[in-house]
């Protein structure tokens, strides 16, 4: 069969640009791009073996691990248990000091409480007594105590002492001295008699006695002279007693 | 009663243009429609391909033909494909594409021209000592054909020819044969047969290009191993 030179010709030359063409559009493309796929693939593989022997260890680190706090557990325990007994012991100490310390705390306060309470009720009860005792004086008071109380006050003023008696001579030393007299009942003129007489040679005849009616005196009769002062009463005697017992509290 | 049209004998014989002594044949056009199916087919896939796990369909294919294409080689050689693997695998691909499209009606595959086939086949009679001497050197190489005795020489000459003249015969008679035999069929058998004669072609089609590409290796192998092996290459011809 007859071949065409040039058909040949033309053949082999489209088959050696066909060659070409293929070897770079087609092989060296798909190589590569394998090539770099499989390059991929194996250090993905190389990594997921690193990550594979790091992970065996692991394990093998931590059943190490295991067995040795299995080992040791028993040990371990019993060191615990020791320790939270001691714990426990301690925490114990520390409970009852905490509660006697509170409880030596609540008992003074207690006691303090206690003893204002007494204190308070012993002022009260003070208080009260000489509150009624005051009551029933006055309750009592008659014509018969005035007349005691009058000569009590008067006798006072018979036995003054030399130096009270300068003192009340000095205030009445004046042109025309007043003396007030004030009382806590109605003085009458037999109750003012003893005054007069015991206050009048005081006095002297120009001197003038003033007699005043006074509530706040209490059972008793006072005397003022010029910033002189003296007064008997029986609150007297009882705020001496009150003094006196509030000083005994 | 016609039983084969020209171009089913051969499309030589189709001359679509001519200027002196170039001409411009349906053998040279259906040529170069199946070098444009492949280049263009390639550079459209390979212009945007993947490096990650995932990819087209069509890289995957091509990927699959040219892995495949490597894993003959290597089987074939024992070493790196790379050297030839544009070489063969365009044997391949330029002879499977032209019979796989003898299914498109009109269409004559390129390989039914005797003066393809002995293109091809020249092809393959330059690649041998080129990839040997590259490989060896040429002293070895020429050697070679002086093994055992100075007496083979000729025979071993003898065998680079004909082998190369078989390669050309084989594949442009299996084609042109089988255009032939759907011809005379068609004279006896109506309707179906062609269809099956049509598959049966397309078997026959890939069947030939892996034996020819296959071959081509085993020469290529044969010409760059025998100085290594020590001793003649397997010199024979199907």
């Amino acid at each position: 069969m007859h071949i065409d030179p040039f058909i040949l010709i033309a053949q082999i030359i489209n088959f050696l640009v066909l060659v070409y063409l293929l070897k770079r559009f087609l092989y060296d493309r798909i190589v590569e791009t394998m090539n770099i796929r499989e390059n991929g693939i194996a250090e993905r593989m190389s990594e997921i073996e690193r990550l594979k022997d790091e992970a065996l260890a692991s394990v093998a680190t931590c059943e190490a691990r295991k067995h040795d706090i299995e080992e040791h557990a028993d040990e371990m325990l019993n060191q615990a248990k020791l320790a939270a007994e001691k714990e426990k012991a301690r925490l114990m100490e520390q409970v009852r000091e905490e509660v006697a310390h509170a409880q030596h705390r609540w008992l003074e306060t207690l006691d303090r409480e206690k003893a204002a309470f007494l204190e308070d009720l012993r002022k009260r009860a003070g208080t009260y007594v000489f509150e009624t005792i005051r009551q029933v004086l006055a309750d009592l008071a008659d014509e018969e105590l005035e007349n005691r109380i009058v000569q009590s006050f008067v006798r006072r003023l018979s036995s003054l002492e030399p130096q009270e008696k300068a003192l009340l001579k000095k205030a009445l030393d004046m042109p025309e001295p007043v003396i007030r007299v004030k009382s806590a009942f109605e003085l009458d003129q037999g109750l003012k008699r003893p005054i007069e007489e015991a206050l009048r040679p005081l006095l002297g005849v120009e001197g003038e006695i003033v007699y005043e009616l006074n509530g706040h005196t209490g059972a008793g009769i006072e005397l003022m002279a010029h910033g002189y002062k003296l007064s008997w009463s029986i609150d007297d005697y009882i705020e001496s007693l009150q003094e006196k017992f509030l000083q005994i509290l | 009663m016609e039983i084969l049209r020209l171009n089913q004998i051969s499309p030589d014989q189709v001359i679509l243009w001519q200027w002196g002594f170039v001409k411009i044949t349906a053998t040279l056009i259906y040529t170069w429609l199946v070098m444009a199916i492949l280049v263009l087919g390639a550079w459209l896939v390979t212009r945007r391909l993947s490096t990650g796990p995932r990819r087209s369909l069509w890289q995957g294919v091509l990927e699959v033909v040219v892995i495949s294409i490597r894993d003959q080689i290597c089987e074939i050689c024992h070493e790196d494909p790379g050297p030839y693997t544009a070489f063969v695998g365009s044997l391949f691909l330029f002879i499977g594409m032209s019979n796989f499209l003898i299914i498109f009606p009109g269409y004559v595959a390129p390989t039914s021209s005797l003066a393809t086939t002995s293109a091809l086949a020249i092809c393959v009679f330059l690649a041998v000592p080129i990839y040997g001497i590259s490989r060896q050197g040429i002293g070895p190489y020429v050697k070679e054909y002086f093994q055992p005795t100075f007496i083979f020489f000729p025979f071993h000459v003898m065998g680079e020819f004909t082998r190369t003249l078989a390669l050309a015969i084989r594949l442009f008679g299996n084609i042109m044969s089988h255009d032939k035999i759907i011809g005379i069929l068609l004279a006896v058998t109506p309707l179906f047969f062609p269809i099956v004669m049509h598959a049966l072609g397309l078997l026959i089609g890939m069947v030939q290009a892996y034996i020819f590409s296959i071959l081509a290796m085993v020469y290529i192998a044969s010409a760059v191993q025998a100085h290594e092996e020590g001793e003649p290459a397997n010199k024979g011809s199907t």
